[in-house]
């Protein structure tokens, strides 16, 4: 049918007794990338700052440092690397497969990388619980009211990650397969990379610009047939940018903003 | 067409199954969504300075509750793409 929805590959290859998957490649990828950026903004900084560098790291310290102390108040500033840490990896990996063209898979597309980072939000609230109230208290906020609400107690906590993966999850595997749906209708197939049928679509746009620049001279019929040419093989390009621009940057950045929201707000209950 | 074995049935049941329960689940959150950016609209017309706040809460509640939608969403991929029976 020429589609294919891409799936995790694993490579064959053990690592700590798994499988490297395409996901791993790519989530260690945007880490290394991650580190690297955030070491070089991170470098050399001054008390009174020069140039644009410490402004940049400044203002993006400064915008989860605002988000937490809205949601968790202020006595909560250990928590903002982590946030940062967060929000950044999952910005970049929902929008990796928009500026991958279709060759990076987006690590949050599969549930793994989702359920990790959920877990890790799990720990947190568990061991912040524990902090704020005292082990007694909070080990006895499990059977309040009453003892019997026992397993509602337990199945509330464990729904607040099982959300989160799902909700993640299902947004980028949703969007990425009717990426992949679309582009099939519009191009014919999504087996070619993307990038490929797009190339082929500019070109001949580009072709047909250039005749229709050297006809000018000619009588107004054919112009209007060139043009209209054009017109038709550039289409395509107009669906295409709007499911790019819905389901990979406003998903994906909606979906990062909303994780982290989340997150802040289980973590400060 | 002359063979069909009782797991091609069970195939098209799934399918139907995965239709059907995107279909279904995707009503509720439509409507709570619509609602929400609604009142949403409404109270940025009515507090304009509050804006930056207003959107971010709803885009929180409309996020909650998009998770049903979102299970049946799951729900589908599982039949479809790991064929449970």
């Amino acid at each position: 049918m020429g589609i294919s929805i891409s799936e995790v590959q694993s490579s064959g290859i053990p690592f700590l007794g798994t499988e490297i998957t395409n996901t791993m490649v790519w989530t260690w990828l945007i880490l290394i990338l991650l580190s690297a950026l955030f070491i070089w903004l991170g470098s050399g900084l001054k008390v009174k700052p020069e140039g644009k560098k410490q402004v940049i790291a400044e203002m993006l310290y400064g915008a989860i440092d605002d988000m937490v102390n809205a949601n968790m108040g202020p006595g909560a500033k250990a928590f903002v690397p982590y946030f940062l840490a967060l929000f950044a990896f999952l910005l970049v990996s929902n929008i990796s497969s928009f500026i991958g063209l279709g060759v990076v898979r987006a690590p949050t597309a599969d549930i793994a990388t989702p359920a990790a980072l959920a877990i890790l939000t799990f720990i947190l609230t568990q061991v912040n619980k524990i902090k704020v109230t005292g082990v007694k208290a909070y080990f006895k906020s499990f059977i309040e009211p009453i003892p019997i609400m026992l397993p509602m107690n337990i199945i509330s906590e464990i729904a607040n990650p099982v959300s989160l993966t799902f909700r993640l999850f299902g947004n980028m595997m949703g969007g990425m397969m009717l990426g992949a749906l679309i582009y099939a209708m519009l191009v014919g197939s999504n087996l070619i990379p993307i990038w490929i049928s797009v190339a082929a679509i500019v070109l001949t746009v580009l072709l047909l610009t250039k005749q229709y620049k050297k006809i000018k001279t000619l009588e107004k019929d054919k112009k209007v047939l060139v043009m209209g040419l054009a017109i038709i093989c550039m289409l395509p390009l107009f669906p295409m940018a709007i499911v790019h621009g819905y389901f990979d940057v406003f998903a994906g950045c909606l979906q990062a903003y909303i994780f982290c929201m989340l997150s802040m707000l289980f973590i400060a209950a | 067409m002359e063979n069909i074995t009782g797991q091609d049935l069970i195939y098209a049941a799934s399918a139907i199954g995965a239709g059907l329960s995107v279909g279904l689940a995707a009503i509720g959150p439509g409507i709570g969504e619509g609602f929400a950016a609604g009142k949403g609209v409404e109270a940025v017309a009515r507090q304009p300075e509050a804006q930056s706040k207003i959107i971010s809460t709803m885009l929180l509640g409309q996020a909650v509750s998009e998770t049903t939608g979102i299970y049946g969403l799951v729900i589908a991929l599982i039949l479809i793409f790991v064929k449970p029976f």
